[in-house]
């Protein structure tokens, strides 16, 4: 079938009635909780992935794919307007929040929609044509290569991760480890079930992305987070209007952080918020006035927000090909698509070309919802953000308890996700982030299974997962990451962006 | 996420941390040592969790002991008890309540329960709140999505 083929397939399955609407309400569901302060992309899709057990494949991951680039959309409002350091776009305030105190608001939100379309529609393209030859590639690889692959992508994302490598390994190791909670396949050996019966089937993915991501970010927000105000009515139709200079200064930007995005979208621990990161460093290394960044430079805003969506739709290459997540939103993306029995990987875009395609031709459909949604409705958004924070995290909490009840109508996975909220918590104030737990989560049991398979090919023998030359490759580039980063200490030190979050966070 | 990006962890950050870790290794350690180990050969259950646990408790290690060679960095871990036990206190009384007394009484109480974690807390507003919440949950779980849970049972 030829690429023209594939697309006209995709829109037979993206314009259905039904993938219309499901595709309408994730990216409108994201975008609202992405622009609630305290929930963001990780939680946005957690919270719905219950819902999508009970609709097709395609369907849910249509929604749950809408609910991530959703959020990404969404989060940059209240980035700009209220300074709210969201995970996905805690570099846009740096530059949004003071454009909008000059009262540049409506330039800012419009220019970050326009950027956000262009890093969408270029990793819409490079997903739709890289991902079969990457499936192809990846179909010749066999046991020892899996291994290698997941070993690969575990060292990625601790070098990529923010915060110290140390710290990101634990996370990931402890990922693994509450990934093997339940039956072992092999041995029909129930592990760390604790004779709890609930936990033979392991603890989901989405009581434990609620728990770290939901209830922890409540926990630490609630009584603390002092939301300043905003008027929808300052944001007016002639206020969105660039002036000739933004243009000028904004579209080499664009390019520039969708390039970049697109790029680190595909690497493991990369995805969008290291995307954005990395290309508002960029910017501010490569112009010619850098003291302009922090003051409301306006390439500060576009290019990190072209890039987190740029890498945001690219994640999906390795999550679809290979079936290994790149950052924690493909982690639970992946487990809620392994639960429908659809397993992404080199098979899949063969097995599954409506998924596929439909999928991509939903990401166009999806991205010009999004566009409509912040053009001609971005007054709508801006009034949700004055609803105070003393409203809404009640609200988003009961969303989440009621969420987890539904996943196995369980009042046991209740219990545990304010379990999982509340090491989540701990973990913030011991300083270890949440997301590389959430990819080990969903490493682990695919490393174990992949190093057994290997194992009994070779007899048993270690080095054999060496010999082939793909697996032989990818080792070796995995210990010299692991060398790198640990020689290097702090990782790679991306300039941190020191935030000036008076107005988001009172003391 | 603003406090993540700052200074980097200080010294009892490292060590509160680290000493954790091994804990943690050790404790998965004590259990996964008796499941079968197996051979190379055919991997049994506790092969894999065992490294795994290792890796933990040496990482682990290795934080407790930059923490004890850095004395840079006083920051103290503040804890939100406050937050805390609002929250937890809300979803435990949800979760023993949603089965037996049912979606409304649960719901009501985890919105006025887990909004005690404002320190200026408004009875009117948060009864409000509870009334619309539990209203809009009522419709969206039971008489849209129909979970198997009543209204009410008393």
């Amino acid at each position: 079938m030829s690429f023209w083929n594939n697309l006209a397939l995709g829109a037979e399955v993206a314009f259905t009635t039904q993938n219309l609407l499901y595709c309408f309400l994730g990216v409108t569901l994201g975008n609202l909780m992405g622009v609630i302060p305290g929930v963001g992309a990780v939680a946005a899709v957690s919270i719905l992935l219950p819902v999508t057990y009970h609709i097709p494949p395609s369907a849910g991951l249509i929604m749950l794919a809408g609910l991530y680039y959703g959020a990404v959309y969404g989060a940059v409002t209240g980035a700009i307007l209220l300074n709210i350091p969201h995970t996905v776009s805690a570099v846009e305030c740096l530059d949004g929040y003071p454009m909008a105190r000059q009262g540049r608001a409506g330039v800012a939100l419009f220019m970050t929609t326009i950027a956000s379309l262009c890093g969408s529609i270029v990793g819409i393209v490079i997903l739709a044509l890289f991902a079969p030859p990457v499936a192809a590639i990846a179909l010749t690889f066999e046991s020892p290569d899996y291994f290698a692959l997941v070993v690969l992508g575990m060292t990625g994302a601790v070098a990529l991760a923010r915060g110290s490598p140390i710290r990101s390994f634990i996370m990931i190791l402890t990922g693994m480890l509450i990934g093997l909670v339940g039956m072992d396949v092999t041995s029909a050996q129930p592990r760390f079930t604790f004779g709890i019966s609930e936990f033979i089937d392991g603890i989901s993915i989405g009581v434990i992305a609620m728990g770290l991501f939901g209830v922890a970010e409540l926990i630490a927000n609630a009584g603390q987070l002092r939301v300043g105000t905003v008027k929808a009515s300052d944001i007016t139709w002639r206020s969105l209007l660039p002036t000739r200079d933004d243009i000028k200064r904004s579209w080499p930007a664009i390019v520039r952080g969708t390039g970049l995005g697109s790029f680190f979208g595909v690497l493991p621990g990369g995805g969008s918020v290291l995307a954005s990161i990395i290309a508002y460093t960029t910017e501010k290394q490569m112009a010619a006035e850098p003291d302009r960044f922090g003051q409301g430079a306006i390439e500060g805003v576009v290019a990190p927000e072209a890039a987190a969506n740029a890498a945001c739709q690219t994640s999906f290459v390795p999550m679809l090909t290979l079936g290994i997540p790149t950052d924690p939103i493909t982690a639970v993306m992946l487990a809620a698509l392994l639960i429908k029995g659809v397993s992404p990987g080199p098979d899949f875009i063969n097995a599954h070309p409506d998924i596929f395609w439909g999928l991509v031709v939903s990401f166009v459909i999806g991205n010009v919802l999004l566009v409509i949604w912040h053009i001609p409705f971005i007054r709508l958004w801006v009034r949700l953000l004055t609803v105070p924070f003393d409203i809404l995290f009640p609200s988003v909490l009961v969303l989440i308890c009621l969420g987890v009840y539904t996943i196995h109508n369980s009042t046991l996975d209740v219990l545990l996700v304010l379990v999982f909220g509340c090491i989540g918590y701990g973990m913030r104030l011991l300083r270890f982030e949440p997301a590389p737990l959430l990819i080990g989560l969903v490493l682990g049991p695919l490393m174990e299974t992949y190093l057994r398979r290997s194992l009994i090919v070779s007899h048993g023998n270690v080095l054999a997962l060496a010999e082939r030359p793909i697996s032989g490759t990818m080792l070796l580039v995995s210990a010299l990451i692991l060398i790198w980063t640990f020689r290097k200490r702090a990782g790679i030190k991306v300039e941190g962006p020191s935030q000036p979050n008076s107005a988001a966070r009172a003391k | 996420m603003s406090e993540i990006a700052k200074s980097p962890p200080s010294a009892a950050q490292n060590l509160i941390g680290g000493s954790l870790a091994v804990a943690f290794g050790i404790a998965v350690l004590a259990v996964a040592s008796h499941y079968p180990m197996g051979s190379l050969l055919r991997m049994g259950p506790g092969f894999f969790p065992c490294v795994i646990a290792v890796l933990i408790v040496l990482l682990g290690l290795a934080l407790v002991i930059s923490g004890l060679r850095s004395r840079a960095g006083a920051s103290s871990i503040k804890i939100q008890w406050r937050s805390v036990l609002a929250i937890a206190l809300g979803v435990i009384l949800f979760a023993v309540s949603l089965e037996r007394a049912g979606l409304v009484p649960a719901t009501l109480m985890l919105v006025l329960v887990s909004s005690l974690a404002e320190p200026n807390w408004r009875p009117h507003r948060v009864a409000v709140l509870a009334v619309v919440v539990t209203a809009l949950v009522y419709l969206l779980f039971v008489t849209v999505l129909q979970i198997p849970v009543s209204a009410v049972s008393l």
